[in-house]
């Protein structure tokens, strides 16, 4: 991930945008922080954000025009949340002790002129930073316009704010006039005022004074920018003196504040000879990019007041609070536990990930993050923005391979699988029986082989019904597990055993049975000419097979996760089903929306915890019984207590498909074996061929149940439990206990080391225990 | 580069019943099933991706067979790895 990549991803998830409500606030108050704060009865805490916008608190929480009630996304639904009254409540509630100027004391003068908000604003916030402040005022009191029809009101909220000010380094001066004119035409605004310095001017006189020729502002308004500079270097305008609509009608004291604080912000960056536009792109009031799902959000009526004079009492304020919708995006964590579980957002995620990657000191945290993804996509298909993390973690996956930096313990026993499944043992590729062509070539890939190696000689027999005599049978893995592994190197491998395989038998249609075959083979080798077994069936089922659909129970239908882009196996799926006379139903997700069921990326590898909570989670989104149509799925929904069948169940066995819904599927353990026999059994009964002695089964070994579960939790295949006690036998390397007669062995075929505890029987041996550790330890027996 | 990560991970007794040691004799019920000889503590290296550093464990003083115990393969161990995995 190159740091350009990285700022995309972070550009492209708007989660840190503002609510509409900030984002339309000329000043943005943290308004989420302060209905926060009100929930929690914390007014003080709510005062301290607001206070951080701007220090005039009690004018804005009395008269502030308050866009952000017009941008609020509950008035379109029932009423805006009133922010300005949880304001107000912070402000009469929340005692909070008077901010002094925050920094140190610097020499420059800075001359403002009028003494309205603006002014104001702008003069306390350089007097904030240290600058000591002239202020000029021609009436006999400041607040300019905001005294207009509200005087005593607006006098009393001012001098409240005005007060804690006090402290500040700004001189006022009342009853001076000085015009703009006068700014203009002088050759030094100090000389002018008697002063010994002046080092910037504001001039903010609140009336338009069109009067004044040569005074260009704004030069950067063509960005978009307001910098509220002259012309004259050291002289900025602001307010209504630039001639913006001052109809009485249209004056907000908020924007007045926030074109104070703004022009403020440019006569510092000015007197510090900095960028005065670097930056500042969301000052002032723009359109936030924040998405918020506004389905299912109710009517609420806004919180009763009893005293409006007053405001809310404290339950009135925490009432009014609860309505806000906390506006956030976050359409991904609603559906996805893997990115809610990490407690953080893709912009942080995606952070992460980069450092993860480009770490030279410290851990690599994210390790685990990176390897428990599912790869699944549903994140970029509810996206606003389709930002997807299949790719990113991917794509980390495989670098972390590249820089030897992936650990071994993340995928090696599903890579594992993948070698054993492509192997001699569990491998078949054939012509049908007498026939030295194909135009077809079944592929049920390794999971249902695994899964149901009955189904698979059926299947194949119906489709050399519908296809014709000339269909072969090719047994492997599609090299997924490579893929998702971050083994581009296996995949190639895989894919071009796959290949050479395809074009041996005279380039058939393969016909695969598994959608992350069908998914894999589209993506990874278009040049190799597949289609899905459901596509195959539905097209030719016709309508003369079809079952009137009877009392036979309705079958919620599972899409896998790698069917979410193959639309045509979806809808054969469910022709399919239709035809057979189930009744089906759609789950909430499905579809492209379809959710994983915690086998996909790996993730039941590298989070199992992770991978069982999603199993469930999708589980409990129906009562009914699953159909799907990927042989690990419905073993997963079996595993987790949910009765799920595998279409071909629906197909072939009629309703009483049902009664094996609740059959767990054979342990990732015993899969290996189940492959080794399915080879062996087709063919013997297919191909009339006869495979040597069975040496898989030369050990016997007997066990509890409790064990069995604790192999297939610690991924300790029987076969390596029988290497380690035929090693131990034959070397006689073993420790014993000599009161119980019990042994101790280990060995090490792979880069695992496995420590069996048995006792010789009769028949074979017990087996008290299996344990495993990676390291190579001096002197273990069975070491590489 | 190995000792700085070494001396940090090493995880040496700890208060395991297993490896345990006194006078030299590891308390562990395992024998030595080639020559019946009990367990004795022994220094030996252990290796994990790119680096390898000294433990105590309990070996045959005869064969030199080493033998790493359940407690200590599923706890120390595996959190050793999980730390060097991270690295």
């Amino acid at each position: 991930m190159k740091s350009t990549d990285l700022a995309k991803l972070e550009e492209q998830c708007i989660q840190d945008w503002e609510p509409p409500c900030v984002a339309a606030c000329p000043v943005h108050v943290d308004i989420r922080g302060v209905v926060r704060a009100v929930r929690d009865g914390a007014f003080a805490t709510g005062r301290n954000l607001f206070a951080k916008a701007t220090p005039f608190v009690h004018v804005v929480s009395e008269f502030c025009d308050a866009p952000c009630q017009r941008a609020c996304h509950r008035a379109a639904i029932d009423q805006a949340i009133g922010v300005r009254e949880l304001e107000r409540v912070c402000v009469r509630l929340g005692a909070v002790p008077p901010a002094g100027p925050s920094r140190a004391a610097k020499t420059q003068t800075v001359v403002v002129i009028g003494g309205g908000l603006c002014g104001l604003s702008a003069a306390f916030d350089l007097a904030r930073k240290g600058y000591a402040v002239k202020l000029y005022e021609r009436g006999s009191e400041v607040g300019g316009r905001l005294l207009t029809g509200r005087a005593a009101a607006a006098r009393a909220a001012l001098a409240a704010d005005l007060e804690p000010l006090a402290r500040f380094p700004v001189s006022i001066r009342l009853g001076r006039s000085v015009d703009l004119a006068e700014v203009v035409s002088t050759e030094s605004v100090a000389a002018l005022l008697d002063l010994p310095a002046c080092d910037a001017v504001l001039v903010a006189t609140g009336t338009a004074d069109s009067s004044t020729p040569g005074v260009p502002v704004e030069a950067n308004r063509d960005e978009g920018l307001e910098t509220f500079a002259t012309d004259l270097p050291g002289v900025f305008l602001a307010g209504d003196v630039r001639g913006v609509d001052s109809s009485p009608a249209s004056w907000s004291p908020i924007a007045a504040i926030s074109e104070g604080r703004r022009a403020a912000t440019s006569i510092e960056r000015f007197l510090q000879k900095v960028s005065l536009t670097y930056g500042r792109s969301l000052e002032g009031p723009y359109e936030t990019r924040l998405f918020t799902d506004l389905s299912g959000v109710s009517p609420e009526s806004p919180a009763a007041m009893a005293d409006a004079a007053r405001g809310f009492d404290p339950d009135e304020a925490r009432a009014e609070a609860e309505r806000c919708l906390l506006c956030a995006c976050l359409e991904c964590l609603k559906v996805c536990p893997y990115l809610e579980k990490h407690g953080s957002y893709p912009r942080v995620y995606a952070r992460r990930i980069y450092n993860n990657l480009t770490v030279t000191k410290g851990n690599r945290t994210a390790n685990r993050f990176i390897n428990s993804c599912s790869l699944c996509g549903l994140c970029a298909e509810v996206c606003p923005t389709d930002l997807n993390m299949a790719p990113v973690c991917l794509e980390a996956r495989r670098t972390m391979v590249a820089q030897g930096k992936m650990p071994p313990s993340a995928h090696d026993f599903a890579l594992e699988e993948l070698r054993r499944a492509n192997s001699e043992a569990c491998t078949l590729l054939r012509h049908a029986p007498g026939r030295q062509k194909s135009t077809h070539v079944f592929m049920p890939g390794c999971q249902l082989a695994a899964s149901r190696p009955d189904a698979v000689a059926i299947l194949y027999a119906r489709l050399r019904e519908r296809l014709g005599p000339e269909v072969g049978l090719m047994l492997r893995c599609c090299g997924a597990p490579a893929e998702w592994a971050g083994r581009e190197d296996l995949l190639e491998t895989s894919l071009a055993a796959l290949r050479e395989g395809v074009q041996k038998m005279g380039n058939p249609t393969v016909v695969v049975a598994c959608p992350t075959c069908a998914d894999i083979l589209g993506r990874r080798a278009p040049d190799v000419t597949s289609v899905s077994l459901y596509e195959v069936l539905a097209a030719g089922a016709g309508a003369s097979s079809a079952v009137p659909a009877t009392s036979r129970a309705t079958l919620a239908v599972h899409d896998p996760c790698t069917a979410r882009h193959h639309a045509q196996m979806r809808t054969a799926v469910r022709d399919l089903l239709a035809g057979a006379g189930w009744p089906v139903e759609e789950l909430p997700l499905s579809g492209e929306r379809t959710e994983c069921c915690g086998f996909g990326g790996l993730m039941l590898y590298a989070d199992r915890e992770l991978a069982d909570e999603v199993v469930a989670r999708r589980a409990a989104r129906s009562p009914q019984p699953f159909v799907t149509y990927c042989a690990m799925c419905r073993d997963r929904y079996a595993a987790a207590g949910k009765p799920a069948i595998h279409v071909i169940d629906a197909l072939l066995g009629g309703a009483a498909a049902l009664e094996s819904a609740a059959a767990l599927g054979p342990g990732f353990v015993e899969r290996h074996e189940a492959r080794v026999r399915l080879k062996e059994e087709l063919l013997r009964d297919i191909w009339g061929e006869r495979v040597g002695p069975e040496h898989h089964t030369e050990i016997v070994v007997e066990m509890d149940e409790e064990l069995r579960r604790a192999l297939e939790e610690q991924l300790v295949r029987l076969d390596d439990v029988q290497a380690v006690i035929a090693h131990a036998e034959r070397s006689r390397a073993f420790f014993v206990d000599s009161a119980s007669g019990r042994r101790l062995a280990s060995y090490r075929p792979r880069a695992v080391t496995y420590w069996v505890q048995y006792s010789p029987a009769e028949a074979g041996y017990v087996l008290h225990g299996v344990y495993t550790h990676r390291m190579e330890v001096e002197g273990v027996e069975g070491g590489e | 580069m190995c000792s700085t990560v070494c001396t940090r991970i090493a995880w040496k007794s700890r208060g395991s019943r297993v490896e345990s040691e006194r006078d030299g004799i590891a308390e562990t019920l395992w024998r030595c099933g080639r020559c019946g000889t009990a367990l004795v503590m022994r220094s030996v290296t252990v290796k994990y991706l790119a680096a390898s550093f000294p433990v105590e464990l309990p070996s045959c003083p005869t064969c030199r067979m080493t033998l790493v115990s359940e407690e200590l393969a599923r706890g120390r161990m595996a959190e050793v790895e999980r730390i060097m995995e991270d690295k």
